[in-house]
């Protein structure tokens, strides 16, 4: 049993600095002490280097005001093999200190230490200090760094301070650093119920800790609201959730394409490739879906989409793609032009657990099985996209705009086909 | 507490055991005591099992008889005539190159040597370098400094209390580093043809 008063459970929260960005200067040692903005291939800024920053550019802003507005930016295009590069190593090495490690998102995790301190004879604070300065020795970029008794606070903590920063936030302190810590601020409270606490008056977070259980039940603030509400006071709801129970809810493709386009097999055909890419995340992890929706954006940013339920949970892109051309023309109009589509998978299930039906369509489906799983080995073996199927054709082999900055000189030719690229990252030359 | 559970080769010795004492099979009953189970579907789960190992066989009546692998020793895995499949024990003790050459996986990165200021320890321009993001170096590693103009590799050295940067090259000179400087230690060199 765990008796430190100040932490009842010690949560901790890591969070790379303007985490894209960082990578491209530690990948690229010229770019060190230099504005970074990532997101050229998408023209929205994905990141920006605490340089940049200083320069005036924020998230939001286009790109085409970036370049304008701050001299010298460098605008690069996402390299995302090299972020999950950093993003897995940054899971691995948190996890030396704990099998208690949350792979939160590409640039954020969170460790559960409780106990630890007994076990190790180090203060949390200490052990906290100790992941943050062995993950940025090892990875060459820096953390914005939390320690708190719920994830929640762990979170407000690792956003204090920032670039390279380290927060404690025990049980005693929660009153005075959560006076300060807006409500919009908060996990989870950034959206509507964001918006609706501002209307009620409550517009820190020390006003929302303040409200009682009742007022929340007047106002529906049920369960994701009234858990944060209980994280912020320092009890913790929400646990750390290893790779273990953290089975995916849904999976979500995307793809934006420049310049936006009016042609429906083309545009189809972006669905397709979003379909295909879905389904192979999907069987990686071992399960099928039997819902989904896809969307179309437009150039104005708005969102046309439309739900579909399958009559067999599947993990292979041919009912998903007749399903959506079935209903393909409720959401493309031909006069607009679409920049970006996207398709998301739902209602998941674990392969063992699917429940077979009636007519004969999931025994159909599973003779497709083979065949997709053929095409996994032999993508896995020759790199993405050496085989696909023919409705992604016509997204592949669009003309993709070139965004990168020249690879350095000397570079070598990763692997021997030239497709793949080694998975420890290449720093360039030494003298 | 919740006691180790048995292993199947430790029930299999009680079962002989009891099989010797009463020149018979054991009940389900029986079983349950044996073995210390609770529950009559937890005995008749470790019956399926006794078949399913050769150890005792149902006759018509559904009654336990001795099988032919209560009696014989136990092997470890199965050996089949002619060669034996590569064991996966044995296959556990080798490593891949890369994990060889890697010291750290998660804190290894690559640079590509352009030059000769290394060329007298054996490291030519045009040779990989893996090297690990550590402050952990000492005199007389290869180590990888960054600098104004980029990476460079070369001996740490000591002299007195001051450290220093020594190619294996008499044509370069000695370069004395600041604070922060040296990001890691060279772990391997390869060339690739």
């Amino acid at each position: 049993m765990n008796t430190n008063s100040s932490y009842p459970r010690a949560i901790v929260h890591f969070d790379g600095d303007s985490f894209f960005a960082s990578v491209e200067q530690a990948k690229n040692w010229k770019l060190r002490g230099k504005p970074v903005v990532t997101g050229g291939e998408r023209g929205a800024v994905t990141s920006l280097s605490v340089e940049a920053k200083k320069l005036g550019a924020h998230r939001g802003m286009p790109m085409q005001e970036i370049r304008r507005t701050c001299p010298g930016v460098i605008v690069l295009a996402g390299d995302y093999t090299a972020y999950s590069i950093y993003a897995r190593r940054m899971y691995a090495i948190a996890k030396t200190f704990t099998p208690l490690v949350e792979e939160y998102s590409i640039d954020e995790c969170f460790a559960d230490i409780t106990g630890l301190d007994t076990e190790r004879g180090m203060s949390y604070e200490e052990i906290a200090r100790s992941i943050k300065s062995t993950l940025q020795e090892k990875l060459g970029i820096t953390f914005g760094v939390g320690l708190a008794p719920s994830k929640t606070l762990a979170k407000v903590a690792s956003k204090r301070e920032k670039p390279n920063g380290f927060t404690v936030l025990p049980i005693e302190r929660i009153e005075e650093v959560l006076r300060d810590t807006e409500i919009y601020d908060v996990w989870g409270l950034g959206g509507m119920s964001g918006n609706k606490l501002r209307g009620l008056g409550v517009f820190s977070a020390f006003d929302y800790i303040q409200k009682s259980d009742a007022w929340l039940k007047e106002h529906s603030f049920v369960k994701p609201q009234r858990d944060t509400w209980l994280e912020l006071q320092g009890y913790p709801v929400l646990e750390v959730l290893t790779e273990h129970h953290a089975k995916p809810h849904s999976v979500m493709m995307t793809r934006a394409f420049t310049p936006p386009s009016t042609d429906r097999e083309f545009i189809f055909s972006q669905l397709s490739k979003n379909v295909e890419g879905a389904c192979a995340k999907l069987r990686r992890s071992g399960m099928k879906a039997q819902a989904l929706s896809f969307y179309l954006k437009t150039q104005e940013f708005t969102y046309h989409g439309v739900q579909i339920e399958l009559d067999v949970a599947v993990d292979a892109p041919p009912r998903i793609l007749s399903a959506i051309k079935k209903r393909f023309d409720e959401v493309y109009k031909t006069e607009i032009p679409y920049r970006a589509s996207g398709v998301t998978l739902r209602s998941l299930s674990t392969i063992g657990s699917v429940t077979p039906d009636l007519f004969g369509v999931y025994e159909e489906e599973k003779m497709k099985d083979e065949t997709f799983r053929a095409l996994d080995q032999v993508n896995k073996k020759y790199g993405r996209n050496t085989l696909y199927i023919g409705s992604s054709m016509h997204a592949l082999s669009a003309p993709v705009a070139k965004y990168r900055t020249k690879v350095a000189p000397g570079f070598l030719p990763a692997a021997a086909d030239g497709k793949k690229s080694l998975d420890i990252p290449y720093l360039g030359v030494v003298h | 507490m919740q006691q180790k559970r048995e292993s199947i080769q430790e029930r299999r010795g009680k079962l002989l055991s009891f099989y010797r004492d009463h020149k018979r099979m054991p009940s389900i009953s029986e079983l349950m005591a044996l073995f210390g189970l609770s529950s009559r579907s937890s005995a008749f789960h470790v019956s399926k099992r006794f078949i399913e190992e050769g150890y005792v066989e149902k006759d018509v009546a559904g009654k336990l008889i001795p099988g032919a692998g209560l009696f014989s020793i136990p092997l470890v895995g199965h050996i089949r005539a002619g060669f034996a499949a590569p064991a996966e024990e044995e296959l556990a003790d080798t490593v891949k190159i890369g994990d060889y050459l890697l010291g750290d996986v998660n804190a290894s990165y690559l640079l590509q040597v352009e030059g000769d200021s290394m060329e007298d320890a054996g490291i030519q321009s045009g040779d990989m370098v893996v090297f690990e993001r550590t402050s952990n170096t000492k005199p007389g590693d290869i180590v990888v400094a960054l600098t104004e103009d980029g990476y460079t590799l070369k001996y740490l050295r000591k002299r007195g209390e001051m450290f220093f940067l020594e190619a294996a090259n008499d044509r370069y000179p000695d370069i004395h580093p600041k604070e922060g400087q040296i990001i890691g230690r060279v772990t391997s060199t390869f060339r690739k043809y």
